[in-house]
């Protein structure tokens, strides 16, 4: 008996050392938020992590942050929960499903306020950071239509989306496919599922252009599309254009390389720095986040030229491509919108949640 | 392995036998331990309220786990359990859409997992191929199908203040979540069936020697059929409560169900090797891989650091199990007769 209560001691010892060494200290005295994701090890979730990170330099409160992968809603809300439990005072969690919802707003009910980013449920009751989601496709199939073309383009355009049934995602193809209907000539074909993983992303795309190698062009949703797309394009001779979303250093190499045409930001910056501020601002004043949506602007790099959005001054291709794997860059460069932020500017942009998808 | 294993349960009842402690004392003790480990560096972790919500947390995954308990003990794995879960969920929740009643919906998703898991199970004895084989690509057909009729997006049930809506989400007491206490029963129940029911016995002969167990007159085929069918079943009753509870079923909830509920299966005490399972192991083994989840939060553990600490502190954990299980197996063998 006494040698397996040795042996136990001896494992809660080995335990607390791993929790603990990996623990982050606490000032008991300053605000702390969490943070939710609904993904681990992708590029542009690491960019919104990052913007968080920078708005809690910058406001003095701690912050911590729980990844999960597979955009599950319940394991999302389960993270909520267990953030609200250890005490923290907000909580900013993109909401990948209705599911959430529910719970959600038990929690904002009880006084803990909740911000939504890049993924929302329009249920509940709290601001919403992300794009205008339809609106954003429809600028992407614009300016594909008028690669092609303009009206009198001919051609088959596939569209992929690496999460069916994420409502933003469904909403910026809905976008695409209004633009691209402007030209009658084009045969669409899609969305089909491509998954997120960057190997199961490339292996779906193959697919589709050995399936429809006439294709004139290929648009996906998603993060991993655009590199996979211009990789595909490399080895297949640049004979379909290529497009779709988020300033990733993949996406910005590929599109640098010729290989894709563009790729569309949504400031993923913004996405995690404005949900942190409306949280704290919501703390200091005790009551919830304003239930609004808050446009995070739309991105749009091609080879030529790089608009970042929210009116911010012009960058290079090489200064975007910098940006794109250091924080402490992108936290200097957007210090101009950051400040616009203070006073009554932090609320200056909210609109109505119906907004988003207009 | 399995020998070990075999004697590890079969361990001679020694002259102290009435004071003979549970085979799960190890994940029991492993799970004390994280906690007063968790609740000694952040005293709210041991706040009541939190404790309860991290046992409704277990519900919807720890009910699978019980299921999949029968189907380690017979030596299968079925993959497709979270796609059965949200299936059945997705079907409950269209039929609430079509106004029928919520309890008969409800009913009618525990009856459709069923039939799903009886879809598994006919293939996996007609076709004599391993349930992880057959799972694995009725694991997509479930996806698929449910996506094709909920048109990959969420569904979600009007009148969610109808009676079945307000008594899933009720608290008991006032703190106990509702699914917790269905949870809590369906682990008792299944606890009895496994150990006191013929079914159970037969689920252990199967998975303990197939061979010797058909010898004996015990139908292997129909053994494994009717496990499928009651993992079907489960998947399909926690599906249903998860309406309930939640209001709303996502495209995607469940997709990466299955390898936490093999993990809480495994943490929890029932060997791979089949002839033996512990739905209470499974239980602790569930409450094991929240509260480190909990853990992690409460502890402010940077993100990039948290997936390597679970997998870290699940291995502690499941090396405390071998260890006290190996002191059982020792001290067994000190106490028998020799010659």
């Amino acid at each position: 008996m006494s040698s397996r209560f040795y042996r136990a001691a001896l494992m809660a010892g080995t335990a607390a050392i791993v929790m603990g060494a990996a623990a982050s200290a606490r000032a008991e005295e300053k605000i702390s938020v969490g943070f939710v994701t609904h993904a681990q090890g992708n590029p542009f979730i690491q960019q919104i992590v990052d913007g968080a990170q920078a708005a809690a330099d910058d406001l003095g409160v701690t912050l911590t942050v729980a990844q999960k992968s597979g955009g599950d809603p319940e394991a999302q809300l389960r993270a909520v929960q267990n953030f609200v439990s250890s005490g923290v005072q907000g909580v900013a969690t993109s909401v990948p499903g209705e599911s959430m919802a529910k719970g959600l707003n038990d929690i904002i009910a009880s006084g803990v306020p909740i911000a939504q980013y890049n993924l929302l449920a329009t249920s509940v009751k709290a601001a919403y950071v992300g794009e205008k989601s339809v609106e954003s496709g429809r600028i992407l199939g614009k300016m594909i239509v008028a690669k092609m073309g303009g009206a009198a383009a001919k051609g088959t355009v596939v569209i992929g989306n690496c999460f069916p049934g994420f409502p933003v995602l469904e909403n910026r193809a809905k976008g695409v496919q209004e633009s691209l209907k402007t030209a009658p000539g084009l045969k669409v074909l899609g969305p089909f599922d491509v998954k997120v993983s960057a190997v199961e992303n490339y292996n779906h795309w193959e697919q589709l252009y050995a399936a429809n190698p006439d294709a004139a062009a290929m648009v996906g949703l998603c993060a991993p599309d655009v590199a996979s797309l211009g990789k595909l394009n490399a080895a297949t001779g640049d004979k379909f254009i290529a497009g779709g979303y988020d300033l990733t250093e993949e996406n910005l190499a590929a599109i640098k390389g010729g290989h894709a045409y563009v790729t569309l930001g949504q400031s993923a910056f913004v996405q995690g720095y404005l949900p942190i501020a409306l949280l704290v601002d919501a703390i200091k004043n005790k009551k919830p986040t304003p239930v609004g949506f808050f446009n995070s602007g739309t991105q749009i790099v091609t080879a030529d030229s790089v608009d970042m959005g929210n009116g911010l001054p012009k960058v290079t291709y090489a200064q975007a491509q910098a940006m794109a794997s250091d924080p402490k860059a992108t936290a200097v460069y957007y210090k101009p919108w950051t400040q616009s932020l203070a006073g009554a500017g932090l609320m200056a942009g909210m609109k109505p949640i119906a907004a988003e998808s207009e | 392995m399995k020998d070990e294993t075999m004697s590890q349960q079969t361990a001679p009842r020694a002259p102290e036998a009435r004071r003979r402690l549970p085979d799960e004392i190890g994940v029991i003790v492993a799970l004390a331990v994280m906690m007063t480990v968790i609740g000694v560096a952040r005293p709210r972790f041991l706040n009541p309220l939190n404790l309860l919500t991290i046992l409704g947390h277990t519900t919807f995954l720890g009910m699978l786990a019980v299921g999949m308990v029968f189907l380690l003990a017979i030596r299968e794995i079925d993959l497709s359990v979270g796609w059965i879960f949200n299936f059945s969920a997705v079907f409950t929740a269209l039929l609430m859409v079509a106004h029928i009643d919520p309890w008969i919906c409800a009913v009618a998703g525990v009856i459709f997992g069923a039939g799903l898991g009886l879809l598994n199970g006919v293939l996996v004895t007609t076709l004599r191929l391993p349930a992880i084989i057959v799972t694995l690509g009725t694991f997509s057909m479930f996806q698929g199908l449910s996506l094709v009729v909920n048109n990959s997006r969420a569904v979600v049930p009007p009148g969610q203040d109808s009676s079945y809506f307000n008594a899933i989400s009720a608290k008991l007491f006032g703190v106990l979540p509702v699914p917790a206490v269905v949870f809590l029963v369906l682990a008792v129940a299944m606890h009895l069936v496994l150990h006191r029911s013929r079914f159970g016995y037969r689920v252990q002969a199967v998975g303990s020697n197939p061979e010797a167990a058909e010898l004996a007159g015990i139908s292997n085929a129909m053994v494994r059929l009717q496990t499928l069918v009651l993992m079907g079943a489960i998947c399909g009753l926690s599906g249903a409560m998860y309406v309930g509870f939640r209001g709303a079923i996502d495209p995607n909830e469940g997709s990466d169900f299955v390898l936490m509920v093999v993990a809480a299966v495994i943490i929890g005490g029932t060997p791979l090797s089949g002839g033996a399972g512990t739905v209470i192991g499974a239980v602790i083994g569930t409450l094991i891989i929240q509260v480190i989840s909990s853990g992690l939060i409460f502890f402010g553990i940077d993100a990039t650091w948290s997936t390597f600490v679970t997998g870290a502190v699940i291995v502690l954990a499941v090396s405390l199990d071998q260890i006290v299980k190996y002191q059982r197996t020792r001290r067994a063998r000190r106490a028998r007769p020799s010659g």
